[in-house]
């Protein structure tokens, strides 16, 4: 039954902050359920292949959202923390897809995406499956420089989380997030364009 | 690179961030000593980071300075910069919370100026509500006393930059342009001028894939615009408000007296330019450079290049610009020749007053570009003519439908027009002169030495009354009483509320404020009223006409029997349907007194009190009334006039409320078909056989082809309507549940949403519709699985159904049952019972229940079977009463959230008093 689950992932939210110790639940407890709802709602949206017919990621986080957590128990802290495994679920999905598994059977073409709008560094404009890896890529090299750094683009890129709710994510200043975000954008471009030049 | 080297770039990159550029320098040649790899590589990344240009840097808490202040808003980030102030996206936490664009305005302005400026527009704009527009909220003073606006948070990029970035054709573009003028129409509607129109005022954002405009800024120019007069403000041209490319020759004019609407339109001209050549009229180097006075004089006075020999004058970049549209220059140059350059030639036309008079009508020329329709805006050429001699006869046979149509019925209906034609043969063959010189233009077989459309016809009429008649001042209140009649027929309220309103002044101050005629002008003012959706005002003026009536011819008189059919439509409006009932029998009793109980005039109440029991859940009483509707309009109108279009599609509903799908769609196709005969294609009448067809479609399983028909029916209702017509709810409410059975949820919320907002704002919160609207949202929400919010909402809508109905009527059954069904899915046996014992104490059945899943946890149930026994007896009851239906669907809840249609025109006819002198 829905409320079921919906009981359930919202205890699971509100229980990531307000307990302590081993009543405290991890993000991973939450992760299964939003990965089951973003998986359902991303094939929904990935297999319709309409022409201009674009993802926006962050969309779908807020969809599963809304349809797992009963909002009138969970405030914003609570909501940030889904938001979060969400993000994480939204890149693999999409890189999944990017990819082409699971959509050779349909021969379906690639969709294109949008992500959180202002915050990519292709500004205005949808991403096809070259750029999502692209993409993917060079954050998984950010990573291995800066793995907090990684982690800011893709709350900020998969989740569309602001600054402030970053900063309550990985627990460190705004002004950190900020820091961090602002050379992570140049830094990111400029692998992209090194990328583009290339090919 | 080591992620120590990553760690010292990044604290360099932000260190150096945080300084003026010009300190930048100096900064890294001092950290960075003779390390040249390091500082070149901080020096590249700064560069690809100022490279941002639509959103500026992050903002530190302590660069927010003064911003900090605001209270109730917390500050996010900076979006944008421009000459007036910066922009930044921020969170309001009180009184509402939601993300909002702070826009706060650069010093050196009076700030107290500002915010009075803001004041005086404040109730206009906060009228605003349209989906094209970002509304604007609020305005305030920074604790330094900067003044700020805060406004609907849209993220978007400008419509020029979005359709290059996504090449959109010309005919995408073109689209998208037709959304900007609605919204700029809608402000203007309300009386708002927005003076800086331009496109990086006007940001396009993705809703449902779709590419939506929205403008903003709307008041913000008037509030910030310094007295004109003084020289030195513009010294500093980059931050001249009214950019100068888009600014219109009058405003170019300085005196800053004399802006109106029709400014806009000159900026939107200016802006369609730009969307199709991708460069504006008067080149912005040029221009600027030339000095403060030669560019306003060239604004003035100097006539730009049309779009086509622009594009082609530009030579190489004319390529990169017909790449973006998906085109070759040759192609672009051949597509905006004709139409294109003629209806942005005429959007820029020197003198306002040749211009397109409002944005609607330049998208109307846009729209007919596209329908392949010849456009308004044109010189005269053989070809030319030629095409639009084939548009003409259409609207021929829909002019001579509704003219006809409206002298049978106000002949039949009073006699006015034939008695009065022989009693005052003198005026009447002036009458007939007159409309035989203004008509006979439109004779398909005659020949053509003009170019004039319906709309220049009935214009010109109306011009020429007063010239004609001088002298006659009562002839010529009847002729314009009559064409304002005809306007209403056509959809042009607008323009027929003016002839009106003066037929009425003439009347009162010619015959004295009791005479009969001027209560023949009351009572079609009224109805004018409410057509435009005003039914509290329209109840007034109507009121008004029977105190004429009752003072001057009794109220026995015919006259009086369809003023209270009206009546009683303001009533059923209004939520009062005792009062309407009451009324519609009244005139009921009148008409088939005077005329006779077989006769047209008495259709009229019977199609009210049809649409009135329908709405309590009388289904089969309405659909008898709806037979009989039907039976004396076809004797009398023959099968295929627009009233009997009208009777079919109000049976139909009923027949389709009783379960008999196949009798309703036969009549919806056969309505449908009558209105596109006899008004064509787009007009409003077409539009509710259209939505029931869609919901036929939609039941059949034919989703797509169900949701571009009621795209269509929107479409056409919006642009017949308005976008915030009450009437509007009867096609989105069955839209949006199309959608979210498409799988678009959201989308499908929103429109819920649109509805209710729509409800209230017409009617108020107790109200039927509003409480129709928000079981509307609460069936949703069950559906998608919040039960919670369902469960408020359809509680919200139960209690305003009993409040307006009373806990007894058949339909609050449906809204009980709605609650039965929620409480049993929460796994409240008590309360689903109670509420199904309740439906069912209202008379209250449905075939449904047998087969719903929502009460599944209570099958088996001694007290729930008893009660099942009870819904399936009365089924039975129905099923036999039934004739030829093979399948009984009454009252699924998308169905009964159904409420039918009113007549478009046909109640609303010419004058119809007799006798007055005798």
């Amino acid at each position: 039954m829905a409320e079921d689950r919906e009981t359930e992932v919202t205890e699971i939210v509100s229980r990531l902050k307000n307990a302590e110790g081993a009543d405290r639940a991890s993000a991973e407890d939450l992760l299964p359920h939003v990965y089951d709802e973003l998986r359902m709602l991303a094939r929904r949206y990935l297999s319709r292949e309409r022409p201009g017919h674009t993802l926006q990621p962050t969309a779908l986080v807020h969809e599963a959202y809304i349809k797992l957590v009963d909002q009138s128990k969970v405030d914003w802290q609570g909501r940030t923390h889904f938001f979060a495994v969400g993000a994480k679920v939204m890149r693999h999905l999409l890189i999944d897809h990017a990819r082409g598994k699971g959509r050779a059977k349909r021969g379906g073409g690639r969709q294109r995406v949008t992500l959180a709008d202002g915050m990519t560094p292709f500004v205005g404009r949808e991403l096809d499956a070259e750029d999502l890896l692209a993409l993917n890529e060079g954050l998984d090299r950010l990573a291995e420089l800066d793995a907090r750094q990684a982690k800011v683009v893709e709350l900020r890129f998969f989740g569309g989380l602001t600054v402030p709710e970053v900063a309550l994510i990985l627990e460190v200043s705004q002004r950190t997030v900020e820091g961090d975000w602002a050379h992570a954008r140049a830094w990111l471009k400029r692998e992209l364009s090194r990328r583009g030049a290339g090919r | 690179m080591t992620s120590d080297d990553h760690a010292r770039v990044k604290e360099l990159f932000i260190a150096a961030c945080e300084l003026p550029p010009d300190e930048r320098r100096e900064y890294l040649e001092r950290e960075c000593g003779s390390d040249v790899a390091l500082k070149d590589e901080v020096d590249e990344l700064l560069c690809y980071h100022d490279a941002e240009t639509t959103h500026g840097p992050s903002v530190s808490a302590t660069a927010l300075g003064d911003l900090e202040s605001i209270s109730s808003y917390k500050v996010l980030q900076k979006i944008g910069e421009g000459g007036m102030g910066e922009v930044y996206e921020a969170e309001q936490t009180s009184p509402v919370q939601r993300r909002v664009a702070l826009k706060v305005i650069k010093w050196g302005m009076d700030t107290k100026e500002v915010l009075a400026r803001f004041e005086s527009e404040r109730q206009a704009l906060a009228l605003m509500n349209h989906p094209n527009i970002a509304k604007v909220f609020d305005a305030g003073m920074t604790e330094n006393g900067r003044p700020y606006f805060s406004m609907e948070f849209v993220k978007g990029i400008p419509i020029t930059d979005y359709c290059d970035t996504h090449r959109l054709s010309t005919e995408e573009r073109l689209r998208i342009f037709i959304q900007v003028c609605r919204g700029v129409q809608h402000a203007h509607q309300r009386g708002v001028i927005h003076r800086d129109m331009k496109p990086s005022n006007v940001l396009v954002t993705i809703q449902d894939d779709q590419p939506i405009p929205k403008i903003i800024d709307f008041g913000i120019a008037k509030a910030t615009s310094q007295r004109l007069t003084e020289r030195t403000i513009f010294t500093e041209l980059g931050t001249w408000i009214g950019t100068p490319e888009y600014m219109s020759p009058e405003q170019a004019e300085m005196t800053g007296l004399d802006i109106d609407t029709r400014t806009d339109v000159y900026s939107l001209g200016v802006v369609l330019y730009e969307l199709l050549v991708g460069a504006q009229p008067f080149d912005s180097t040029t221009l600027r450079g030339a000095g403060f006075d030669e560019m306003r004089r060239r604004i003035r006075e100097e006539d730009p290049p049309r779009p086509s020999t622009r594009l082609t004058d530009r030579h190489g970049d004319s390529e990169i610009a017909a790449q973006r549209r998906r085109t070759s220059a040759t192609n672009l140059a051949r597509e905006l020749s004709g139409d294109l350059d003629w209806i942005v030639m005429k959007a820029l036309e020197k003198d306002r007053t040749r211009r397109y008079s409002t944005p609607l009508e330049l998208a109307a020329d846009v729209r007919r570009h596209l329908g392949n329709e010849p456009v308004e805006a044109s010189p005269p050429s053989t070809v030319y003519r030629l095409g639009k001699f084939v548009r003409r006869n259409r609207v021929a046979v829909a002019t001579a439908t509704v003219v006809l149509t409206a002298l049978i019925l106000g002949t039949i209906g009073t006699g006015v027009g034939m008695v009065r034609a022989r009693r005052e043969a003198r005026a009447s063959r002036q009458v007939i002169q007159f409309m035989t010189g203004i008509f006979g233009g439109l004779n398909p077989t005659g020949t053509y030495g003009h170019t004039e459309s319906i709309d220049e016809i009935l214009d010109r009429g109306a011009a020429q009354i007063d010239d004609t008649l001088q002298g006659q001042p009562l002839v010529a209140a009847y002729l314009k009483d009559l064409i304002g009649r005809v306007y209403m027929g056509l959809g042009e309220f607008s323009k027929a509320r003016p002839l009106l309103e003066e037929a009425y002044e003439t009347r009162l101050v010619e015959l004295g404020g009791d005479h009969p005629w001027v209560g023949d002008s009351l009572d079609i003012l009224g109805s004018a009223r409410m057509l435009m959706g005003d039914y509290e005002e329209g109840l007034g003026i109507l009121d008004r006409a029977i105190e004429v009536y009752e003072g001057s011819v009794g109220l026995d008189h015919g006259a009086v029997g369809n003023t209270l059919s009206n009546i009683c439509h303001a009533h059923w409006r209004l939520g009062d349907y005792r009062e309407a009932i009451g009324f519609c029998d009244r005139s009921v009793v009148n008409l088939e007194s005077n005329f006779g109980a077989d006769e047209l005039p008495v259709t009229n109440p019977l199609f009210n009190k049809a649409i009135i029991l329908r709405e309590l859940g009388e289904n089969a009483e309405a659909r008898e009334l709806g037979r009989r509707v039907l039976e004396i309009r076809e004797n009398k109108l023959g099968p295929d006039n627009t009233a009997v279009g009208w009777a079919l599609h109000d049976l139909a509903l009923s027949c389709e409320f009783l379960g008999d799908r196949t009798t309703s769609r036969a009549m919806q196709e056969r309505a449908l078909a009558i209105q596109e005969k006899a008004l064509g294609p787009e007009s409003n009448a077409v539009s509710m056989p259209l939505t029931r067809l869609a919901v036929a479609k939609a039941r059949d399983g034919e989703l797509e082809d169900a949701r571009s028909m009621f795209q269509r029916a929107t479409e056409i209702r919006e642009i017949a309507l308005g976008v915030d017509h009450p009437d509007l709810v009867w096609i989105l409410r069955p839209y949006a549940h199309l959608l979210r059975d498409l799988g678009e949820e959201a989308a499908a919320r929103r429109m819920f949403e649109r509805n209710i907002t729509i409800a209230e704002q017409a009617y108020g919160p107790d109200h039927i519709e509003t409480a129709i609207a928000l079981s509307g949202l609460g069936y949703h929400e069950s559906v998608v699985g919040n039960l919670a919010r369902a469960h408020e909402l359809n509680e919200r809508s139960l209690e305003i159904q009993i409040r307006v109905l009373g806990a007894r009527a058949r339909r609050v059954g449906a809204a009980y049952y709605n609650m039965a069904c929620i409480h049993a899915v929460e796994g409240n046996r008590r309360g689903a019972l109670d509420h199904l014992q309740l439906a069912l104490d209202t008379g209250w059945w449905w075939d449904g229940v047998e087969a719903d899943s929502d009460l599944d946890s209570l099958r088996g149930d001694p007290e729930f079977e008893t009660l099942m026994d009870e819904i399936r007896l009365r089924v039975e009851a129905a099923r036999s009463q039934l004739d030829a239906s093979d399948h009984l669907g009454i009252q699924d809840a998308e169905d009964f959230l159904e409420v039918p249609e009113v007549e478009g025109f046909h109640e609303f006819l010419p004058s119809r008093t007799t006798r007055v002198s005798s």
